[in-house]
């Protein structure tokens, strides 16, 4: 296990990364797409913007992860890695 | 060259990726846990999962037993660091078996890099397709172009510090 130290600035990046991929998806995924959607598949796009964990917004959609990938790219909101 | 684990979710990306054959320039041979070749559906990834299944490019792993002490060290560090994403059954599966082949674990889901930074009990190597596309362009690719096509091809976009890392912007 890293010191102390060293997690924290691990930390430190891994939130400025999360943040930016966050900004990105919003700043790029088509809310008019998103907003038409019935509520479910919604919630789960809505929740994939801000997570950018597609396993889990998948489960919330009740779509397996390609279904809901293929929503994601209609959505166009990106992977951000 | 050598073999590598990859997750359903990278098979899905780069089954849409045009340049998705130079994976063969790094690796002779992909092994994906069985039980989540059930999460791809669509046809350009069955498409692209049966042309290497039956090249043998790509196969199916079983489940292996696993160790509970194993899953048990790794859901605790993801719960006891809030930074690291949910590892999912799809993710947790391939990790474990990219650590019992010693292999590396291709994968753009961030939780098994993290993992693997966080804990050096837990280090397997794990590439994000960026990673591989570095490792590609390292054959005599332009890495500019290769990323480019990627983003547009697959709707991936790379983060300002990932760009950095791999020298492509200052």
């Amino acid at each position: 296990m890293r010191a102390g130290r060293d997690v924290e600035q691990l930390a430190r990046r891994w939130r400025e990364e999360d943040e930016e991929a966050r900004e990105i998806r919003r700043r790029e995924a088509d809310w008019d797409f998103i907003r038409a959607q019935p509520p479910r598949l919604r919630m789960a796009l809505e929740l994939y913007v801000e997570l950018g964990d597609l396993y889990v917004a998948s489960r919330v959609a009740g779509l397996t992860l390609d279904e809901f990938n293929e929503l994601r790219l209609k959505a166009r909101i990106p992977v951000v890695i | 060259m050598g073999s590598a684990v990859i997750d359903t979710c990278f098979l899905i990306n780069w089954a849409r990726f045009s340049e998705r054959e130079k994976l063969k320039l790094l690796f002779d041979r992909l092994f994906m846990p069985e039980i989540t070749f059930s999460e791809v559906r669509s046809m350009v990834a069955l498409g692209l999962a049966s042309e290497w299944l039956a090249s043998r490019f790509l196969v199916l792993a079983p489940v292996l037993p696993t160790n509970e002490e194993e899953v048990e060290g790794i859901l605790k560090l993801v719960a006891s660091h809030p930074q690291i994403p949910s590892i999912d059954p799809p993710e947790l599966y391939a990790f474990i078996l990219a650590r019992r082949l010693e292999v590396p674990l291709l994968t753009d889901n961030k939780a098994p890099k993290r993992v693997s930074q966080l804990s050096g009990g837990y280090s397997v190597p794990v590439l994000d397709s960026l990673d591989v596309l570095k490792l590609i362009s390292d054959r005599g690719f332009e890495l500019r172009e290769l990323v480019a096509k990627f983003m547009e091809e697959t709707g991936f976009r790379f983060s300002r510090s990932r760009l950095e890392e791999v020298g492509l912007i200052g």
